[in-house]
């Protein structure tokens, strides 16, 4: 599952970034906090696909759908 | 002026944004400072004094690894200060109700620390907040896991501040008994690290974000947030131009009377008219748009600092990426109705470089200020006053609204259209919306009022140079031969000579040479072609002027095209010089401006051509 598919007010656990991320930016996510077993809870979704609004480690994002669709979730713990 | 004093005496600031990095660094060192723009960093660099040191605020960054091209200049002039020999202490900031994410950062930069042997402390901000939630932090076993002393504060309150002031006194005394001395100093694992630290050390993050969430369900609710957003901007907008009206005519007086002081004591003559017209004149006519700079930056100080500008982003960001714009892109267009050369520079704040291009090109056809005159006179001149549309709009209104529309539209276009040119490969080396949306805060004045004179500052140092020039060729080609008037003068002459090029648009050599004339400022427009109509005071004035122009057979196509040629034609060597200098490649600034004075004559052309 896709972190864009996590409805709102729903948790789950970070899994995987794609392979498509680059390096560099999968490190980024990494320093952002969007790491594997980490716990992410979507606050809101905007309409007509606009970026999402989720809050992991205390701290709130907003994501647009390119880059949260290369974002997994760790479907066996959630 | 401060001078730099080198050997071995400089205090590093650095922290990830929203840290209140910025407060802290205003609090230790006063009001006095100066900003810096290192070439290729296109963020400001702050310094200030604190004791005998200097102390350096660096950009606020996530992380010591750059992901863009602009970030790497950024990051590693961070990684260059710190090894810098002249670097004495270096100061971590850290956010006490994000730990973690600020532990990141403050890791990486403690280990680069050790690896040069500098001093570190850290400056544990915004304890107020923690304290508000009645958590404790123990700093004492903290700082022993840290290795490094660390003092709790709060810049916002001046909790602790006094206590941290001693330490870094003490720290930039004797740096070498502050090296960091920690024993686990693995460099690879500061994720790690941090996530344990902020574990251990850290609040119940739940409490802080319930807040936060409380006032985002209503600004980013789908209505209420909205028109929250609609309200916000209305206002913005509104004061860019209500506010600052005044203040704007003040300045105008003030420099209008300056000059006539000083040219009273010069007696007539050559120097005189250059210093009345050249100098106070030319000079003037940019100085005016100073105080509105400075509300608008205000504003946008104030949206930004209370934590609403990322909010802002957010929305906007959906319906602008249809164009190849970001959410962030939406504060620079509407501060390019000011004026493009803040607006080109609030476009620093956009995360992807491509589309920062993008933006920054595109910024010139917001209707700045500047066009108000022209947009007035020529309006004047094609719609009568006592027009209604559907009986209830005046037309003339009507007429402004469509003029600030059809830049935005044409922005949007432009966007798209260099969008599908360039479309290179975006999706690998472009940086993601990614936003961070912060706490709601109150913001705090000192940083606003830097902020604002900053802005000032800046405009002044960018724009007064080329304008100099720029007036001083226009007032020698426009007075010579000596004693000739406007229409016998070098310019006038060079108008009669380009008129083939004007004549396709309906155009004859008066409206040529006010259209040169304004290269300088686009309002200029006015003045000079009441000049040549024989109306000394067109400004004040305008619709005698306008009555002149109607009466002198301006057709509607002329006249149309004349209006949607200011629109679009980049004619501001300000901006210009601007974009060379935020773009660092004068090819694109030479080239938008070329691209854009073709569009407008084509635009001007089709309008005559078609409405003829």
């Amino acid at each position: 599952m896709q972190l864009w598919e996590l409805p709102k007010n729903q948790s789950a656990i970070v899994g995987k970034v794609s392979p498509d991320i680059e390096d560099k930016l999968a490190e980024r996510l990494a320093e952002m906090g969007f790491e594997q077993g980490q716990e992410v809870h979507c606050v809101r979704r905007s309409p007509f696909k606009g970026p999402m609004v989720i809050s992991l480690g205390g701290t709130v994002f907003a994501l647009e759908q390119s880059i949260s669709e290369l974002i997994y979730l760790d479907t066996a713990q959630s | 002026m401060t001078v730099i004093n080198s050997s071995n005496s400089n205090i590093l600031l650095i922290g990830k944004p929203n840290s209140g990095k910025s407060l802290l660094f205003n609090q230790l060192t006063g009001l006095r400072q100066k900003v810096a723009n290192y070439p290729g960093v296109t963020v400001d660099i702050k310094r200030g004094k604190f004791n005998e040191h200097e102390l350096i605020d660096l950009p606020g960054t996530y992380s010591l690894h750059s992901l863009s091209q602009d970030e790497a200049i950024a990051i590693e002039h961070i990684q260059n200060s710190i090894a810098d020999n002249d670097t004495r202490v270096v100061v971590c900031v850290l956010d006490a109700t994000r730990l973690e994410r600020s532990l990141v950062l403050g890791l990486q930069v403690q280990a680069l620390a050790k690896q040069h042997n500098k001093a570190v402390v850290f400056a544990l901000n915004l304890i107020d907040e923690v304290r508000r939630f009645n958590h404790q932090i123990d700093l004492h076993a903290f700082e022993k896991e840290l290795g490094s002393p660390i003092v709790a504060l709060s810049a916002k309150k001046l909790d602790g501040l006094h206590e941290f002031t001693e330490l870094l006194k003490q720290a930039a005394e004797t740096p070498e008994n502050y090296l960091v001395n920690n024993i686990d100093s693995d460099s690879s694992n500061e994720l790690i690290r941090s996530r344990e630290l902020a574990k251990r050390f850290g609040m119940n993050l739940d409490v802080v974000l319930k807040d936060q969430n409380r006032i985002d369900n209503f600004m980013l609710n789908s209505v209420f947030g909205g028109l929250a957003f609609l309200a916000i901007m209305f206002v913005l907008f509104q004061s860019i131009f209500t506010l600052a009206t005044p203040l704007m005519d003040g300045v105008e007086v003030a420099i209008g009377a300056l000059g006539s002081q000083i040219t009273q004591f010069m007696g007539e003559g050559t120097a005189t008219d250059f210093v009345q017209d050249a100098l106070f004149g030319g000079v003037g006519s940019f100085l005016v748009f100073v105080p509105q700079i400075m509300i608008l930056t205000l504003i946008i100080g104030l949206l930004e600092d209370s934590g609403y500008l990322a909010r802002a982003a957010l929305m906007c960001h959906r319906p602008l990426s249809y164009f190849g714009l970001s959410g962030r892109s939406f504060i620079p267009y509407l501060s390019g109705h000011a004026c493009a050369i803040p607006a080109i520079m609030a476009a620093r704040t956009i995360e992807s470089p491509h589309k920062r291009l993008m933006t920054m090109l595109t910024i010139p056809l917001m209707s700045c200020s500047a066009r108000l005159p022209v947009y007035a006179l020529l309006i004047a001149v094609l719609i009568p006053s006592d027009s209604y549309w559907l009986g209830l709009f005046n037309l003339q209104g009507v007429a402004f609204f469509g003029l600030y529309f059809f830049g935005i539209v044409m922005a949007l276009i432009v966007s798209l259209i260099l969008n599908k040119l360039t479309k290179v490969d975006l999706d690998k080396s472009d940086m993601p919306f990614i936003l961070e949306l912060p706490s709601y805060r109150l913001p705090h004045w000192k940083p606003l009022f830097q902020k604002v004179l900053n802005s000032a500052h800046q405009f002044i140092k960018r724009a007064a140079p080329i304008i100099f020039m720029v007036s001083v060729i226009i007032w020698v080609l426009g007075y010579f031969p000596s004693g000739a008037s406007l229409d016998d003068s070098w310019l006038g002459m060079l108008g009669q000579w380009i008129e083939p090029i004007f004549a396709p648009l309906g155009l004859d050599w008066r409206y040529g040479v006010a259209i040169l004339m304004s290269f300088l400022a686009r309002e200029v427009f006015v003045g000079s072609l009441g000049t040549l109509f024989g109306i000394s005071d067109a400004e004040e004035n305008l619709s005698s002027l306008a009555d002149k122009i109607q009466a002198d057979g301006l057709t509607l196509g002329a006249g149309v095209g004349l209006v949607l040629f200011y629109v679009v034609a980049l004619q501001c060597v300000a901006t210009v010089a601007t974009l060379k200098g935020e773009t660092g490649k004068a090819k694109i600034a030479w080239g938008i401006f070329l691209a854009y004075g073709s569009l407008a004559y084509l635009i001007a052309f089709l309008a005559n051509q078609i409405l003829n």
